[in-house]
């Protein structure tokens, strides 16, 4: 139920602090600070190769940070690789897309809800008949999720994921994180190579994603300034690996840090 | 349709089969030949015979498993009684059954998982040795020492995954050809183990006192002595094929496939990718130790030439061949590649390049394989005609109730 708007929580879920990381002598990203919390959307902007992706890569864990700290729900999981983590509730999609393209749709999907949970590995040989009702039941969980998202998609869940368009492909990722049932989900640019009619769309269904999922938080890179003003709670703007500001979209638009990183002087 | 198709299915399985038996009894190599030709243009022409919707035979297979598998049941049994007047093409299908065996095993890692093993013999080899050494040295009755052997295989695939499973594609290659020279080597070197001169006297499988290498005599009916182990290696392969088939139509099969298309994209799904490829290790490399076993205790004598670099290739050729990922397809591919080589034994010393022109024309040409792999179906998920939309699509406001 939704009871107006939750306090703020005493630990939030996810805050990020000082976190740096370099690559020979170049600082990917350089003392950056995130906080976010459940049911918020936070937007991170900045021109290319600003740090974006990196910082992405550090919080699920791709890449150990060599200073800051990462605490997920109160819990410190500063330098646990990408599976622990997305165990702990954080879900992501990449720039360019990273689905299983040689298996069905419905089999993406369904990787993305088994993929978290504890893998007996015995037990088809131990228990075959539990462990094919298992599979069975996550399968039609999954399917009952792509129906719920992408309806388009479900009615095309046996065919290859490599069948399917670049916008497609993006929106199915999304369906694949989301059925982990993530408490954190890391958008990489979902708007990318998609035209405006496809970009409108795509807000809808974070929208419509944010109003059935009220909990889930989530941060999302983004070149799109319409996408930004239109979703972002707060807007965090990122310049050769460091934050140069923070804020609602119009403050950050109004900052001359900021027009000078997207302009030049 | 319904009353047809068990009929259908078993008209395929005895036209494949009869004619397989036809090219092993021909003695004449042009007449081979031949049959084989016929026997390809049979095979499609049956397959497309009995093809469903999607091109292939397999949805009609998996309506009527009953007939199909009982059909291929009743036929299996009753080859060795065909072969009788040439026991020694009955052994070449044990050693089928052995390859077969083992490349179920190897399926696990190359096909599945795309781990790319080209040391299996030398895991082959430990299950082999293990078992000999214990039924021989130590007197343990070879039922036992056959599972032991499996298990050390197995061990011994979880130790060399531990370094290997942090490697990937070529990397991984190469850790594991080398483990199968040092093991090689090692059984040259070894004079415990028999070094260069192998083991002998590798004590048989026997029922109540009844080497399994005996003849066997059921009645009036008799059989060469090569029908023991061509039974038993049926139901090892039968245990195999079960177990292999239910890994992949439950969560491992699909998560080695996941590892197979992108790992860092499963790694973000929350699986332990090193732990993933442990067990694809240690699972696939227990069917290879067995198998190993069973060669040792059917033929009585293992050498280090049994398990050289070149029966690793083969076994991955195998693979690929009949279908990676597709345990029938590897059953095929296992099975070609044995009796072929065999027929035309004139021309072996060309038997490397054989493999060789295999995988690169099929990597090629059908990098799927003869029998490509199937798109996993759920019960629970009803396959849908293509573009059936869904006739009202969900409002935006309505919040899910969970």
């Amino acid at each position: 139920m939704l009871d107006g708007l939750s306090p703020l929580q005493p630990t939030p879920l996810l805050s990020a602090e000082d976190l740096t990381i370099r690559f020979g002598g170049l600082t990917a990203v350089d003392g950056v600070s995130l906080r976010l919390e459940g049911g918020e959307l936070v937007a991170i902007i900045g021109p290319n190769g600003s740090g974006k992706t990196t910082l992405f890569n550090i919080l699920n864990g791709i890449y150990r940070p060599h200073a800051g700290r990462i605490l997920l729900k109160g819990e410190d999981v500063t330098g646990l690789p990408a599976d622990q983590i997305a165990r702990r509730g954080v879900g992501r999609t990449f720039q360019i897309s990273r689905l299983f393209l040689d298996l069905s749709v419905l089999d993406n999907v369904l990787l993305g809800r088994v993929g978290t949970n504890r893998l007996a590995w015995l037990a088809p040989l131990l228990r075959p008949k539990q462990a094919a009702e298992e599979l069975a039941d996550h399968a039609a969980r999954a399917y009952a999720l792509l129906e719920e998202w992408a309806p388009d998609l479900a009615a095309r869940c046996y065919r290859p994921a490599r069948e399917l368009t670049l916008v497609e492909r993006r929106r199915l990722e999304i369906c694949r994180a989301l059925a982990s049932d993530p408490d954190l989900l890391l958008l990489d640019e979902p708007s990318a190579g998609m035209d405006a009619r496809e970009t409108r769309e795509l807000m809808e269904e974070i929208r419509r994603l944010r109003v059935r999922r009220p909990e889930i938080g989530i941060a999302l890179i983004e070149h799109d300034m319409s996408v930004v003003r239109g979703l972002a709670d707060r807007v965090v703007v990122l310049n050769y690996g460091r934050k140069i500001a923070e804020g609602t979209f119009d403050e950050v638009a109004a900052s001359r840090e900021v027009r000078e990183a997207y302009l030049g002087t | 349709m319904s009353l047809t198709a068990p009929f259908r299915i078993l008209a395929l399985e005895v036209v494949i089969l009869g004619l397989t038996v036809a090219f092993l009894l021909t003695e004449r190599l042009m007449l081979s030949a031949l049959w084989l030709g016929v026997g390809i243009l049979a095979a499609v022409g049956a397959s497309r015979w009995t093809a469903g919707e999607d091109g292939t035979p397999w949805a009609l297979l998996a309506t009527h498993r009953g007939w199909a598998v009982g059909g291929l049941v009743v036929l299996l049994l009753a080859v060795p009684l065909l072969l009788r007047s040439s026991p020694y093409w009955l052994f070449v299908l044990v050693l089928a059954g052995v390859h077969a065996l083992m490349a179920v095993g190897l399926n696990v890692q190359v096909g599945s998982a795309d781990m790319v093993n080209l040391g299996f013999a030398g895991f082959t080899a430990i299950g082999a040795y293990t078992s000999a050494i214990l039924s021989r040295g130590l007197g343990l009755s070879p039922w036992l020492s056959l599972w032991i052997g499996g298990l050390a295989a197995a061990a011994v695939g979880v130790a060399v995954g531990l370094p290997a499973a942090r490697t990937r594609g070529y990397s991984f290659s190469l850790v594991t050809i080398a483990f199968g020279i040092i093991v090689y080597l090692s059984l040259i070197n070894l004079p415990a183990v028999g070094g260069p001169s192998g083991l002998g006297s590798i004590p048989p499988f026997s029922i109540g006192g009844t080497s399994l290498r005996s003849a066997l005599s059921v009645a009036d009916l008799h059989l060469p002595p090569q029908a023991g182990s061509y039974y038993l290696v049926l139901g090892l392969l039968a245990l195999a094929v079960t177990s292999a088939l239910r890994l992949h139509r439950s969560v491992p099969g699909l998560v080695w496939n996941a590892l197979r298309e992108d790992e860092i994209a499963t790694k973000v799904l929350g699986v332990d990718v090193v732990r993933a490829k442990l067990w694809a290790m240690g699972l696939g490399t227990f069917f290879g130790g067995i198998a190993g076993a069973f060669y040792a205790h059917t033929v009585g004598f293992i050498a280090p030439d049994n398990f050289t670099f070149l029966h690793s290739v083969m076994l991955v050729s195998m693979v690929i061949l009949g279908g990676a990922d597709n345990v029938a397809g590897v059953l095929l591919g296992a099975v070609v590649l044995t009796i072929i080589p065999e027929k035309f034994r004139a021309f072996q010393d060309y038997r490397l390049l054989l493999y060789g022109v295999v995988l690169v024309v099929m990597l090629h040409l059908r990098p799927q394989g003869l029998l490509p792999r199937v798109v996993r179906t759920y019960a629970s998920v009803p396959r849908r005609p293509e573009g059936a939309r869904r006739p009202e699509p969900v409002a935006a406001d309505t919040v899910a109730v969970r």
